[in-house]
């Protein structure tokens, strides 16, 4: 029985460890251990019952907001041995359509809300379920334990979406394994327990939700889901976190840089907050530092995972004072992952060397769904190796190991571009940006029509190009200057809370 | 000029809305992307900032602040 084939074993052993504790919260409801694990076991003998016989353990659809019912209902697909997949309720009919063409599930979960949206797309005669309805009723308790028992760990446990840079939907399919190696892993890193007090900003369709859902599963703390409402005002988060105790919180640096831009951490001295880990995009050390000034106490993460990995692959604590223009390492693999850097010509990098960083681990996903064509190219068998098969996932994430043993990365193989016989990464233009006075966010592009670097800056008062050439001199090359400055207010941001790099083209190229 | 109508001036000339017929009191600011999300929180400070009052975060879940109007009312309410 405690065998942990399935992630649902973690419900099972928190129901008899924490019982009566309150596991999540929304702004409208919380849910105990014992809750939950009822819940859900009723949804699951729902969906088993009446499941399409051909598509037995086929992912079943979640299509609601971010709620304590929809994690119930992840957690009811899972008893029912099939992988779930959350949707963004937000997306354009025509993206989910291309889903649904990718998944067919063998059902769909959803709640009163949303329900009528689903009338706009096909969905292969999925059955549909509306949450209150599908979460009452009996628990057939034989037929659960039979499908449990049947799970073994190489299971998908889910599949979140991401979008290719052809724009196809591509489905990261992910095991259970994976994600009990992940949460095994957070518990003992940050020590979570009992008392930890999770403030969960990510979407549920996003995998840094991964950290908050299971890391309080396994240590038998509590997520707080913050509100959609409350995160379009980051200045206001800080208050949250105080008035609801929170001790750990994982974001996207976007959202942190936004709150230490507001000047707002002076006012809320946030007492209990201990854990404060980033990962999604690069976390600037101007930012950092305004965090660190005002909580000189509490443990700073960078944690770095592409969605290919089962959230996390690499991690640094923070252990050294870092001057605002220096880069934070992304640090060493997670346990039971490896991370390797190879070179053009698939070989080691020497330390210093740069190259493109790849994952080895039970945190690599199995693929993307029904995709074999790309799942075959992202996902190879480690060229150091002729001995056995070993998948490695390739990130196209640019690093070197620095002389501390500690991985940087340099940026996307991809927006290396080649400019005037000069190799430019612009994720560096963008570094040294975020180093300016009055720059809050900085993004590089390379407009490939015109054959210009456009440097966008996020800042309070129009700069002028000429004046940021000759400060950004300071840190890069003559040949990496942008030829073009577009100075921005706020920019634009993608669902998950990162720069929208496609939206920014869209309107100035 | 009333709450309302600094309020409709400020988001007016801060975002560079000009003469949009779509822009009113009752306009969805976010939906309709007068205001990106984040701009939300320039919004907020303006109006801490000009009415003397503040808006907690109790607010902003407990009110929808989605146009002029909804805005205006929860500022209404603390002076």
């Amino acid at each position: 029985m405690n065998e942990l084939n399935s992630v649902v074993r973690l419900l099972d052993l928190g129901v008899g460890k924490y019982g009566n504790k309150i596991l999540y919260e929304d702004s409208d409801k919380t849910i105990e251990f014992v809750e939950l694990r009822k819940l859900a076991r009723i949804i699951a003998t729902r969906l088993i019952r009446e499941k399409n016989k051909d598509r037995k353990n086929a992912p079943v659809l979640v299509y609601m907001s971010k709620s304590v019912d929809a994690l119930t209902a992840f957690m009811g697909v899972l008893y029912s041995g099939s992988p779930y997949v959350p949707i963004d309720t937000n997306m354009p009919a025509a993206r989910l359509q291309k889903i649904l063409n990718n998944l067919k599930p063998s059902a769909v979960i959803t709640d009163s809300i949303h329900y009528k949206n689903l009338f706009q797309v096909e969905i292969f005669g999925a059955k549909s379920y509306v949450f209150s309805d599908i979460s009452s009723g009996e628990i057939d308790d034989n037929a659960v334990n039979k499908v449990v028992d049947g799970v073994i760990d190489t299971d998908p446990i889910y599949i979140m979406y991401t979008s290719g840079s052809t724009g196809e939907p591509k489905g990261v399919t992910v095991s259970h394994r994976g994600v009990i190696d992940y949460a095994l892993w957070l518990v003992e890193t940050f020590g979570f327990d009992e008392d930890t007090v999770m403030g969960n900003q990510a979407p549920l369709y996003f995998d840094n939700s991964v950290f908050d859902i299971y890391g309080c599963l396994l240590c038998g703390g509590r997520a707080v889901l913050i509100p959609d409402s409350l995160l379009m005002f980051p200045i206001k988060l800080p208050e949250f976190l105080e008035e609801h105790e929170i001790t750990s919180i994982f974001w996207v640096p976007t959202v942190m840089i936004n709150v230490a831009n507001s000047g707002v951490l002076k006012k809320y001295p946030m007492p209990k907050l201990e854990n404060i880990a980033f990962c999604g995009e690069v976390m600037p050390n101007t930012q950092l530092n305004i965090w660190r000034r005002e909580h000189p106490d509490a443990k700073y993460a960078n944690l770095y995972g592409p969605t290919e990995i089962t959230d996390v692959c690499t991690y640094y604590v923070v252990d050294r004072e870092f001057e605002d223009s220096e880069p934070l390492p992304i640090g060493c693999a997670c346990r039971n992952m490896r991370a390797i850097i190879l070179t053009e010509d698939n070989q080691c990098a020497k330390q210093g060397e740069s190259g493109e960083l790849c994952i080895i681990g039970s945190g690599v996903a199995l693929g993307y769904w029904g995709k074999k064509n790309i799942t075959d190219s992202a996902f190879i068998q480690n060229p150091l190796n002729s001995n056995y098969r070993e998948i490695i996932y390739r990130t196209g994430d640019l690093a070197f190991e620095d002389k501390d043993g500690l991985i940087i990365i340099q940026g996307r193989l991809d927006s290396q571009i080649k400019f005037k016989g000069n190799r430019i990464e612009l994720g560096e233009i963008e570094k040294a940006a975020m180093c300016l006075e009055g720059v809050e966010n900085a993004c590089s592009l390379f407009n490939e029509t015109k054959g210009e670097i456009t440097l966008f800056l996020q800042t309070k008062e129009e700069l002028m190009l000429r004046k940021v050439n000759m400060a950004l001199l300071k840190y890069v090359p003559r040949y990496m200057l942008p030829q073009r400055l577009v100075t921005i207010k706020q920019f634009p941001h993608t669902a998950n809370g990162k720069i929208d790099r496609v939206g920014l083209r869209k309107t100035y190229f | 000029m009333n709450v309302k109508e600094i309020l409709y001036e400020f988001v007016k000339t801060k975002f560079e809305i000009g003469d949009d017929p779509d822009y009113s009191m009752d306009a969805h600011l976010f939906d309709l992307g007068f205001v990106d999300s984040l701009g939300a929180t320039e919004i907020i400070i303006f109006a801490e900032e000009t009415f003397g009052i503040e808006i907690s975060q109790k607010d902003i879940l407990m009110n929808d602040m989605n146009t002029i109007n909804e805005i205006a009312a929860v500022i209404e309410s603390k002076l």
